[in-house]
């Protein structure tokens, strides 16, 4: 699987709540700190801290692994900050309430806009004054950080892993739908990609194509016939083609996202169809007609796409995955020229891949912490 | 004298034609003629054979079970064939492709 890290780099800067929030009583001001403490570990989440590895373990309660100790940083602040959202959207209409935010100063990086990459002077902060914008972009860490604990456990639990991959692919989907879509008035073309509902949603089929492609890992390794493999193979492509789609909107509405997005989608489309001509062109062949799996490997090598962009890993996998395409070719070319003496199909005579998308989300269902705030009005 | 000798080679020349063309007669009647295991069969018994044999394969036909067609591609591109593998392997298939949706917990 090609890795795409990005998304996990976001970057907060300090926020007090009761500090901004005038509370009416002690109850809310204790709920208030408590937000603002909660939030601390948040900020902490890709920032050089002198913490060592002994006392996260021991504060986040004996979790070893750097991510699932952020991801438990974020699911003990989402629930709270839900509850501030809700509060403040029923008073949210009032001159005082729209200061009060402002005043909070929300302010985060973008890891898929263009100035990530190419701003010398430091990550540049993008402040939107508006809750939502708060919550969605917490949420889109927390996707960020599922994926990348999926990721982690490739090697060790599969089963695991795909679940993780359809978790975030939930998360997202929450995201471009309940969340991002009543934050469009507040975003500016300039804006962060990820306060968008299509990059949300551009997330989430990543997701669904990362679960489907850790179950085509544990297929392989229990060697499934070739037909599923190629079948499944094509799936993952037609997820990626979804992410393509919304993209396309994506980058109608921000002005500097970042080709990096696009560039991991192509090289794993390229990737993944590449190994179902493969896988069709073994079936192909295991049913006797070897002629057809040559035309369908020769078609397969002359659309291979030739990008230039994306990680020197993502290059490295590709070119892997053509020499394997290469030599099988070779193999069967040698076979018919000598054994079978089975006419090669022209292109357009050649069998369609076909596709099964079998991942699915997991549906995101929030939690809120069922507490009554009263502000100062 | 040349007028007789002429009508004498004609004469001579016809009754040789005759001659051979009695002997291409027998020659032909004999190979016509059945020889060996073929000479015991009644033509009439062979063809009445075959023709049974035929009905009989027919029967077999209609008789095994009805098989699912594949279902047609979407979006094919005029001139693309579409190749697929038999209806048996698809079942194994779908087989194969639900223990591992099971597996997975997907």
């Amino acid at each position: 699987m090609l890795h795409f890290k990005d998304p996990s780099k976001l970057r907060t800067k300090k926020i007090v709540f009761e500090a901004v929030y005038p509370a009416q009583d002690s109850g809310t001001l204790e709920q208030l700190k408590e937000l603002s403490s909660k939030r601390v570990n948040v900020e902490s989440i890709n920032e050089n801290n002198s913490i060592t590895d002994a006392i996260a373990r021991e504060m986040s309660g004996g979790l070893t692994s750097q991510c699932e100790q952020d991801i438990q940083k974020l699911e003990l602040y989402l629930p709270l900050l839900e509850n501030l959202v809700q509060h403040v959207d029923l008073i949210g209409d009032d001159p005082l309430v729209i200061r009060w935010t402002s005043d909070l100063k929300i302010r985060w990086t973008s890891v898929l806009s263009s100035s990530f990459f190419f701003n010398l002077m430091g990550p540049r902060f993008f402040q939107i004054d508006n809750l939502r914008f708060e919550l969605g972009i917490v949420l889109f860490l927390y996707g960020a950080m599922l994926r990348e604990w999926a990721s982690q456990l490739l090697v060790t639990d599969l089963v695991q892993s795909a679940t993780l991959f359809r978790k975030a692919a939930g998360v997202y989907s929450y995201l471009a739908h309940e969340v991002l879509p009543s934050l469009e008035g507040a975003l500016t073309p300039e804006g962060p990609p990820e306060a968008t509902s299509s990059v949300s949603s551009v997330m989430s089929f990543i997701c669904l194509a990362e679960a489907q492609i850790v179950t085509i890992m544990k297929a392989e390794e229990k060697r499934s016939a070739d037909g599923l493999l190629a079948k499944l193979h094509y799936g993952v492509v037609q997820l990626f083609d979804e992410a393509t789609d919304f993209f396309s909107t994506a980058a109608r509405e921000c002005k500097d996202i970042s080709p990096s997005l696009m560039d991991y989608i192509s090289f794993s489309k390229g990737v993944h169809e590449l190994r179902s001509y493969k896988y069709m062109a073994q079936a192909l062949k295991t049913d006797g007609q070897i002629g057809t799996a040559i035309g369908l490997l020769q078609h397969a090598l002359n659309n291979v796409q030739k990008n230039v962009g994306g990680m020197e890993s993502w290059r490295t996998v590709m070119k892997q995955d053509i020499d394997t395409v290469i030599e099988l070719l070779r193999k069967y070319k040698h076979e018919n020229e000598f054994v079978w003496h089975e006419k090669v199909p022209f292109d357009d005579h050649l069998p369609l891949l076909q596709g099964k998308k079998i991942a699915t989300c997991i549906p995101y269902r929030p939690e809120r912490w069922e507490r009554t705030l009263a502000l100062k009005i | 004298m040349q007028k007789a000798t002429n009508i004498d080679d004609v004469d001579k020349t016809m009754d040789e034609i005759n001659e051979q063309t009695e002997n291409m007669k027998e020659i032909e009647e004999a190979l016509a003629t059945p020889i060996g295991a073929a000479a015991d069969f009644d033509e009439d018994e062979l063809e009445a054979e075959f023709e049974e044999l035929e009905g009989a394969e027919l029967e077999e036909q209609l008789l095994q079970p009805a098989t699912t067609a594949p279902a047609a591609p979407m979006h094919a591109p005029p001139g693309r064939q579409e190749v697929r593998l038999p209806p048996r392997k698809n079942t194994a298939e779908e087989d194969e492709l639900a223990a591992l949706q099971a597996e997975m917990t997907l």
